[in-house]
């Protein structure tokens, strides 16, 4: 799971990235803020890996603000100021990326995995920037998740969908209610969840079931 | 040369020559009548007849010429003494004639000259009274005739002429306000123009200057003048008229306001200019100075207006509209991303999404191009690169361009298109060479035409007439460069980028 902050002082926009960074299994919002200042506080209090920063933000340049950050993230300017003047300050400033806000959801998300993943993307050139991009175009899941066997991904979805009694699950899946509540240990186990109900949350929200 | 008698000298003249008639016709009476005619009386009256004549004849001007005034009446008063030497001195019947030399004298050099000739006159009648026996005493009478009639006479002349000058002083005055008035009519008609200028929307340094010189060169006919205004980048010529005369005489008047020279005015006149002239031409100019400021400073203050309504667009577009529409593209991501089961609806949103990433993109450069100042059109920047293309065939700029290009591809359309422009000016042996099209900031289409030799573009090698770097160029900002060409016909060569 990758921990994703968000600095930008445009409320609908940076609200609207955060619900979609959510939505994604491998990245969580675990900040937003809109100011750089509040983004060097928010750091200290609650770490992530990535920071998504505008430029223009009140109380100081979001560039200014990465030039501080030193090693505490990987930041990524998103901002409408996307020219090379900006570029070159930013890549001088130390941010691993660089992106207009019309930047779709998936490139985003795949550069989140990136920087991440200790690329620097801004020193790319665009062939090999996009090449990159494509490697980390598929969500990167938690090992837990990951290790999650054909059968305890059918038994998720069911419970996804509101099928969570076990003799229900038995007999959908034509196997023992005994052999259903072993494939719920090893579940809750993986995901790291204590019960049906957040398995069940826990699956939608990295993709692996949906809830109709 | 001779100043014009004025009219009470002549005036003056003619009653003393009538006088003379007179005083003549007594001593002729005299002498004829009562007295009853001796052989030496007849010799007398010739002498005093000769010198009425002669009196009446000279002409007012001989009495101007140097020392005129002086030696004419002596000699008549020599004349006149000569005659009443022969007729009884003191007591001859011309003694009212020998009055009318120092008159003459004092009507034509003033006080000085009616007594010296007076004196003299006296002085010989003294002596030849003494010649002939007679007495001082009795030339008395006679000589204090002189110096009353020339006293009285130089007096009448003194105030003559003080009135006179008085007539002239008035005559200058009331020639000088009507100059004022003329002056001032043609700067009531000039800022009447600029008026109606005004009124029709045409106030524009161009039409402002050309009318202010059209006013100038009819007050100075035969002249020529340029009016230049001066701008950020040097003086620019608003307005020419006529050839200038290269022997002629060249004026250069500052177009001046209290704080500034706004401009000036070049003008060149066959005959010299007085200082008169040339104030009134800098009165004429004056309106035209302060119209001129004004443009200046409108220009200014629409300048700013639009510098900072374009900061207020550009933040407005930079922190409202382009991040508002960036969060409409995630969400409709988010939701194409749950249409697995719907692929059509995936595709449908998928290509929405593009249009929404093509608009925001849009903003973005829109952003950019709002917080560049306004540079100079592809139109000017073209007129520039090409002005150096003298003579045939002529370059003409015709493009329909209703906003720049963007900041990012300007620079290389002008490029290409001056290289086109240069290319065929030198090289296609046309009769002209036309660059025209439409533009409107990021759509443009635009060809340069000729109708001169051409070449086979099959045959032509690239990078021949910088072709490649044509290309290039074009590639680079996203445009499309077509090169038509038929040996013998001509060549085209069109540059288009965006889409309407």
């Amino acid at each position: 799971m990758i921990r994703v902050t968000i600095a930008d002082d445009h409320q609908l926009f940076a609200d609207g990235l955060s619900q979609a960074l959510n939505s994604l299994p491998d990245t969580r919002v675990v900040g937003v803020v809109n100011s750089g200042p509040d983004l060097e506080t928010a750091l200290d209090t609650q770490p992530s890996e990535v920071a998504i920063v505008d430029i223009e933000m009140p109380g100081g340049d979001g560039i200014d603000t990465i030039a501080r950050l030193s090693t505490k993230t990987s930041a990524i300017v998103v901002s409408m100021h996307a020219d090379d003047e900006q570029r070159k300050r930013a890549a001088k400033a130390g941010a691993k990326g660089f992106f207009s806000k019309g930047v779709p959801l998936l490139t985003l998300a795949a550069a989140i995995r990136a920087v991440a993943g200790d690329h620097d993307l801004i020193e790319m050139s665009d062939e090999e920037r996009d090449e990159v991009l494509e490697t980390y175009r598929e969500a990167e899941l938690d090992p837990g998740a990951a290790a999650l066997t054909a059968r305890e991904r059918e038994i998720l979805q069911l419970l996804a969908v509101g099928v969570s009694a076990t003799d229900e699950l038995a007999e959908r899946l034509y196997i023992s209610q005994k052999t259903v509540k072993n494939h719920l240990a090893s579940i809750f186990q993986k995901l790291a969840v204590s019960d049906r109900t957040q398995a069940a949350i826990e699956a939608i929200r990295i993709g692996i079931a949906r809830p109709n | 040369m001779l100043a014009t008698p004025a009219p009470w000298e002549t005036r003056l003249h003619k009653s003393v020559v009538v006088g003379q008639w007179i005083a003549f016709a007594i001593g002729l009476v005299s002498t004829l009548i009562i007295d009853g005619p001796e052989p030496l009386d007849f010799a007398a009256m010739a002498i005093a007849g000769t010198y009425v004549v002669g009196s009446t004849l000279t002409p007012e001007s001989w009495y101007r010429i140097r020392f005129g005034a002086d030696a004419i009446p002596l000699i008549g008063a020599i004349a006149v003494l000569i005659a009443m030497t022969m007729t009884g001195a003191s007591g001859s019947p011309y003694l009212l004639l020998s009055m009318g030399p120092p008159i003459f004298a004092t009507i034509y050099g003033g006080l000085r000259s009616g007594l010296t000739t007076g004196i003299l006159s006296g002085a010989l009648l003294v002596l030849v009274n003494l010649a002939g026996d007679g007495s001082v005493i009795e030339v008395a009478p006679g000589f204090a005739l002189y110096l009353v009639f020339v006293l009285l006479v130089g007096v009448t002349r003194k105030l003559l002429e003080d009135v006179h000058g008085h007539a002239r002083a008035l005559a200058v005055e009331q020639e000088s306000t009507v100059q004022r008035l003329s002056r001032l009519e043609e700067m009531h008609t000039a800022l009447l123009k600029l008026s109606e200028d005004v009124s029709s929307g045409r106030l524009n340094a161009t039409e402002v200057g050309a009318d202010t010189l059209d006013s100038i060169l009819e007050r100075f006919p035969g002249s020529a003048g340029q009016l230049a205004i001066n701008g950020d980048n040097g003086s620019v010529v608003l307005a020419a008229r006529g050839i200038p005369d290269e022997s002629g005489h060249v004026y250069e008047l500052p177009l001046s306001t209290r704080d500034a020279e706004v401009g000036n005015l070049e003008l060149t006149t066959t005959d010299p200019l007085s200082p008169a002239d040339l104030a009134e031409a800098a009165a004429m100019i004056h309106p035209v100075s302060v119209a001129f400021a004004n443009l200046q400073l409108l220009q200014d203050i629409v300048g700013s207006a639009v510098s900072e309504e374009r900061t207020r667009l550009a933040r407005e577009m930079h922190d409202e509209i382009g991040p508002s529409l960036a969060s409409l593209g995630l969400a409709l991501d988010m939701t194409a991303m749950q249409q697995v089961d719907n692929p059509e609806v995936a595709a449908d949103l998928q290509v929405l999404r593009s249009n929404v990433t093509k608009l925001v993109e849009d903003v973005r450069a829109s952003v950019a191009d709002l917080r560049i100042a306004p540079g100079p059109t592809l139109t000017a920047r073209i007129l520039q690169a090409t002005a150096n293309l003298e003579g045939s065939p002529p370059v003409i700029i015709d493009l329909d361009e209703r906003r720049p290009p963007r900041a990012g591809q300007i620079a290389d359309l002008t490029s290409i298109l001056s290289e086109a422009a240069r290319n065929a000016h030198q090289h296609s042996r046309a009769s002209r060479v036309v660059v025209s099209g439409q533009v409107d900031r990021s759509f443009g289409v635009v060809s340069v035409v000729d109708d001169g030799v051409g070449f086979d573009p099959a045959y032509e090698p690239d990078g021949h007439y910088g072709l490649v770097g044509m290309r290039e160029r074009a590639t680079k900002i996203g445009a499309t460069i077509k090169f038509e060409s038929k040996v013998g016909v001509g060549t085209a060569i069109t540059v288009e980028w965006g889409s309407r």
